[in-house]
């Protein structure tokens, strides 16, 4: 495959599942810190969910450096997720 | 970000037109389905003017007969509920949940409490009516993995609309831009007009429509929060069960439910719809008692919760109240139940319905206009994007456009021939309507791929206007009876239908004339790559 379609299929994985990386770790992070009941902050981070998934692959075709895209799709993904993790109500 | 638009906005194009379509319709999910059961109908006309049936006085005595039967046939169901007074009908119904999982139910005599067999009557077509349209539109009759081909296909329209937002750089210049006859930049300008013009609506649609299924979609908190085994049932059970009693062992036998259902409607000011028995005959038992909204209820609120007041049944006291429109647990809750209203329509009476029939048919047009824009573009001239096959790229998205977009319509209008026309009792019937739905689309892909495009939007579209336009006719000749029938005796339901039918056939047939009429352009060379030309050539682009 040329060199081209190589850096585009990269983008685009970058944005679907890089982007669904960062938005099941911003979730997992909302429904640890957010100050509600357990079920309230559950639901809220899934129906704020699409607004980061959105911005996130807006953000991907709007960057240049590809190695930033990746970053910004894995770094945040994977520190949110965790802390999320971290700071959750003994659940998994 | 035009590419992005571009290319999210073509590859989801036919799917979504077609989800489009279908929501759209489904605004009128209850007339369709009026208009497709005719003998019902005219049941119901005959009806029309008999009094109305006199108030229920004997809820007392409906409940103790329904407890009476929960008692007899489901002792071990640790939920019991009545539905006292049905409506319409004002008919007497239990529910319980089956061990097996999912919703029992039993319709019972009001006065005697026995169980009442329902027998379809000989003469009534069976059929799902206008909720194929709404099944189709949500899950493409397709069960779970139907519900994730949605759900991915309105995220990317969520992409597609901000995109679309973005390379429009001068949208509020342009808001009043519409340059007819000029072929590719009147299918822009009207891609961009029926898009801008229902935006809020387009964001609005999109997004409460995935919200239904957030935590299906997004489960990672569900699982970080309740864990992986039955975390989703637990996550669940904290909504549905909110302050559900535990079982105590102790035997208590069930009170006199009446008084409680009196006290409720003091509480909230709502007619009793359904009681709920949570842990009959057990010392922790606890009583639901939930209202019916009114329409002037549902004119004013956007929220569709009922009133409710719980109670516990040992010591007789009031454990909780909502009052219609408020939810249970907090604003995520509250936020969930206003978004499915709004998406559904489901306040503001007929008016709203109709703004949303409109702002749906804006939408499906600019799925529409903007396929057809991307071909049009590139008949003018060629892109290359696909290298060597890209000629048969190309053809291959025309034969999508014409079979997505007329034929999608042809499938529709058809489904209500077929409830004419498919024989009355046979086995199955309302599944071979559905079946005729899908056959007639695959009949209409087929005939796209085997016909120059021109003449596959003219035969299609044309089609599609005999078909719409015949439709009154069709009823005649199959029910005996007619639209000015439907009219004299006040059921705007069928008329509705009907008349849309009349609209929609002719706007096809404006349609098939217009195609009639296109004059081909030569189409420019082919620019496989664009160095060296000259600037003149290249027109401005709103678009990739």
């Amino acid at each position: 495959m040329k060199s081209t379609h190589m850096l585009l299929l990269s983008r685009v994985l970058a944005a679907i599942f890089g982007g669904y990386a960062l938005t099941s770790g911003v979730a997992v992070l909302l429904a640890a810190v957010l100050p509600m009941s357990r079920a309230e902050a559950v639901l809220t981070a899934t129906l704020s969910a699409f607004v980061i998934y959105t911005c996130a692959v807006i953000w991907v075709f709007a960057v240049q450096d590809l190695r930033r895209v990746w970053m910004g799709m894995l770094l945040p993904a994977i520190v949110c997720g965790g802390l999320g993790l971290l700071l959750s109500r003994g659940g998994a | 970000m035009a590419w992005l638009h571009t290319w999210c906005g073509l590859w989801i194009s036919w799917l979504l037109f077609a989800i489009f379509l279908t929501g759209t319709l489904a605004v009128f999910d209850d007339p369709i389905g009026h208009w497709m059961t005719p003998e019902h109908a005219l049941e119901e006309a005959a009806h029309a003017n008999d009094p109305p049936p006199p108030k229920v006085t004997d809820r007392a005595n409906r409940l103790a007969l329904a407890l009476d039967f929960m008692e007899k046939e489901h002792p071990k169901a640790d939920m019991w509920e009545i539905w006292p007074v049905q409506r319409p009908g004002q008919g007497l119904s239990a529910y319980w949940f089956q061990p097996s999982g999912g919703y029992g139910s039993a319709e019972l005599n009001p006065l005697t409490g026995a169980l009442v067999e329902h027998v379809r009557e000989e003469n009534q077509r069976d059929t799902i009516g206008g909720h194929h349209f709404v099944d189709f539109h949500y899950e493409l009759h397709a069960g779970r993995i139907g519900v994730w081909i949605v759900g991915i296909t309105t995220m990317i329209m969520l992409v597609a609309l901000v995109s679309g937002v973005i390379t429009h750089k001068r949208i509020f210049k342009d808001f009043f831009t519409f340059r007819p006859a000029k072929g590719q930049r009147s299918w822009l300008d009207a891609h961009n007009a029926v898009a801008v013009m229902t935006l809020p609506f387009q964001f609005m649609i999109a997004y409460t429509g995935i919200a239904f299924f957030s935590d299906d979609y997004v489960p990672a908190p569900v699982v970080a929060q309740y864990g992986m085994e039955n975390g989703k049932k637990a996550f669940l059970s904290d909504w549905n069960d909110v302050g559900k009693p535990a079982r105590i062992g102790q035997a208590m036998a069930i009170p006199d439910l009446e008084s409680y259902a009196l006290r409720a409607e003091q509480a909230i000011h709502q007619e009793i719809r359904a009681v709920v028995l949570d842990n009959p005959n057990d010392a922790s038992m606890r009583v639901c008692m939930y209202g019916w909204n009114e329409e002037s209820d549902t004119l004013k609120r956007i929220s569709a919760n009922t009133g409710m007041a719980c109670y516990a049944l040992a010591t007789g006291e009031q454990i909780a109240v909502r009052q219609p429109g408020h939810a249970d647990s907090g604003p995520a809750g509250l936020t969930r139940i206003v978004m499915s209203n709004l998406h559904m329509a489901g306040f503001g009476g007929t008016p709203i319905r109709w703004l949303y029939f409109f702002c749906g048919l804006a939408g499906t047009a600019m799925m529409g206009t903007g396929a057809i824009l991307f071909m049009v573009k590139r008949r003018q001239r060629a892109g290359g994007e696909f290298g060597s096959a890209t000629e048969r790229v190309y053809r291959m998205i025309e034969c999508l456009n014409v079979a997505a977009i007329a034929g999608l319509a042809v499938a529709c209008v058809g489904y209500l021939w077929a409830n004419r026309l498919i024989p009355v009792g046979i086995e199955q019937r309302a599944g071979w309507e559905v079946r005729a739905f899908f056959g007639l689309w695959l009949l209409m892909l087929v005939h796209a791929c085997l016909r120059p495009e021109k003449r596959g939007w003219i035969e299609q579209l044309a089609l599609l206007a005999v078909l719409c336009v015949l439709l009154p006719i069709l009823n005649v000749l199959s029910t005996g009876d007619n639209l000015v029938a439907q009219i004299t005796r006040g059921d705007w339901e069928s008329a509705g239908v009907e008349l849309c039918s009349l609209a929609f056939g002719l706007l096809a047939a404006w349609g098939a004339w217009k195609v009639h009429k296109r004059k081909e352009k030569p189409a420019r060379k082919a620019a496989a790559k664009e160095r060296g030309a000259p600037a003149s050539l290249q027109t401005t682009m709103e678009g990739s």
